[in-house]
């Protein structure tokens, strides 16, 4: 049968970029081809990284790679070739791998006879990415079914030992329902007491440093609409409805909706007074210091008008 | 001077020009020409052969992880209101002049399939795969997204669809 669409097809034709792009990319790729592949991102406190270790790392990393969409970053390899140490972005996370090296205690699934942990993959489709990986040699551990904690999962083994529970939320799934749900299922759902889980967490919190992001303000003059938005666009979730802080980011600690006409940003200085007198020194401007509640501040304009704040935060915003 | 730069040179404009005739601005096709070259320097890293091909298939996948972004809400809420089968496309001639201002008013994930299969003449079930779905979903999808080209043309025509 014909298809009236196949008039849309387009032959191959080579466009030539602006020139000045072509140059620009030319340099970024001298330099990306200089610079040792490695986890750019300076890794953060107590972040975690799976290191897996598997019998056949090239082969591992072929799967991963082929069934489950990892991107390899880099292996370094050892003259007996075997891969030392390999690399992996799955999305936003990296996973690091590497062979038996019995020598020195390090062995995968095969060797111990099975594994002591599961690795949570999340996925755009749990059916297709499910099939995708039966399909390049994982072995079925539980079908995909819907969960009764918002989730729809399959279970697989890889060929390597290594068990993968693939997962994406179900659509419509009501968060309220997740500790009722478990206790049907025979579960408590317990939570740390209010308050014992900040106190938990004060040891891991980001500290700030001079030139972080402290704190931000946008201007709207209806705080619930500005919170809907933001609520649906970013994700941003709002404690206290009525002065529009931002609950559920990391840095910076809050932000809030002002009732000024620009967007405000307010950076961390480590002393105000001398940042202050910089700031004056380099051609700007600044506002005598006020002293808040929340630490010190000064609104400043740059050396072409620009409007900044700098803040010393007080002890008890200072994550 | 390195194989990969020669490469660069000699492929440049055959990216490009596949990105820049499926993106709404050239922006865009900058950003992911960028990414395809970059991915270009991870590959020959593990010693994939690259070649003008392997390229075009790679801004081929970062042109639908482009769309995939954009257009995540909006297809989460269409699956959530249109599990109807739709109806067959029909046999009449379609809007070839004023292609990309046409695609640029679609859904992104309506444009990703009429690009995969009609512009780029991709089977439908390499479609299926480039976009993750099922080969019976992506039919569907192609339908949808045919009657919204037919229905979006007509818009910028003019004359009611």
């Amino acid at each position: 049968m014909t298809d009236a669409f196949d008039a849309l097809h387009l032959n191959p034709t080579p466009v030539d970029p602006s020139p000045r792009f072509a140059a620009a990319l030319r340099d970024r790729l001298t330099t990306a081809m200089e610079t040792p592949m490695t986890n750019t991102a300076p890794a953060r406190a107590l972040q975690v990284t799976p290191y897996l270790n598997v019998r056949d790392a090239a082969a591992a990393i072929d799967f991963y790679v082929a069934a489950l969409g990892a991107v390899e970053l880099h292996r370094l390899v050892g003259d007996d070739g075997r891969i030392g140490h390999a690399q992996l972005q799955f999305g936003g996370s990296v996973i690091m791998l590497a062979d038996e090296y019995p020598e020195f205690g390090v062995s995968g699934p095969e060797s111990l006879g099975g594994s002591t942990c599961s690795f949570h993959l999340e996925v755009d489709n749990v059916d297709a990415a499910h099939a995708r990986a039966l399909a390049h040699g994982a072995t079925e551990v539980r079908a995909v079914e819907d969960q009764f904690h918002g989730s729809r999962q399959g279970v697989v083994r890889d060929p390597f030992g290594h068990r993968w529970v693939l997962s994406a939320p179900t659509p419509g799934y009501d968060p309220a329902s997740y500790g009722p749900n478990a206790a049907e299922m025979g579960f408590a759902l317990q939570q740390p007491a209010a308050g014992a889980e900040a106190a938990a967490f004060e040891h891991q919190v980001k500290h700030y440093g001079q030139g972080d992001l402290y704190y931000f303000t946008l201007p709207t003059s209806d705080l619930a609409k500005a919170q809907a938005f933001y609520g649906t666009v970013l994700g941003w979730q709002f404690p206290d409805e009525g002065n529009g802080h931002v609950g559920n980011i990391s840095a910076p600690p809050g932000s809030a909706f002002g009732a000024t006409t620009v967007t405000e940003l307010y950076f961390v200085v480590d002393d105000i007074e001398a940042a202050v007198q910089r700031v004056r020194a380099a051609g700007g401007t600044a506002d005598d210091i006020a002293h808040y509640d929340s630490g010190d501040a000064a609104t400043c304009t740059d050396d072409q008008g620009v409007r900044f704040h700098l803040s010393v935060p007080a002890d008890k915003y200072r994550r | 001077m390195s194989a990969l730069l020669q490469l660069y040179d000699e492929a440049l404009p055959h990216v490009y020009g596949y990105l820049v005739r499926r993106c709404d601005n050239a922006v865009t096709a900058e950003d992911l020409t960028a990414e395809t070259f970059l991915a270009a320097v991870s590959a020959s890293r593990t010693g994939q052969e690259l070649n003008v091909p392997w390229l075009i298939g790679t801004a081929r996948h970062k042109l639908v992880d482009h769309w995939r972004r954009t257009g995540r809400n909006q297809q989460l809420l269409e699956e959530l209101w249109d599990g109807n089968e739709p109806a067959a496309d029909s046999n009449e001639p379609v809007e070839t002049m004023h292609v990309q201002a046409v695609l640029t008013r679609l859904l992104p994930h309506h444009r990703a399939v009429l690009t995969l299969r009609y512009l780029d003449g991709l089977p439908v079930d390499q479609v299926a795969q480039l976009v993750d779905r099922s080969l019976h979903a992506t039919e569907s999808l192609l339908i949808r997204a045919k009657a919204a080209y037919r229905h979006a043309a007509a818009e910028l025509e003019g004359r009611q669809p």
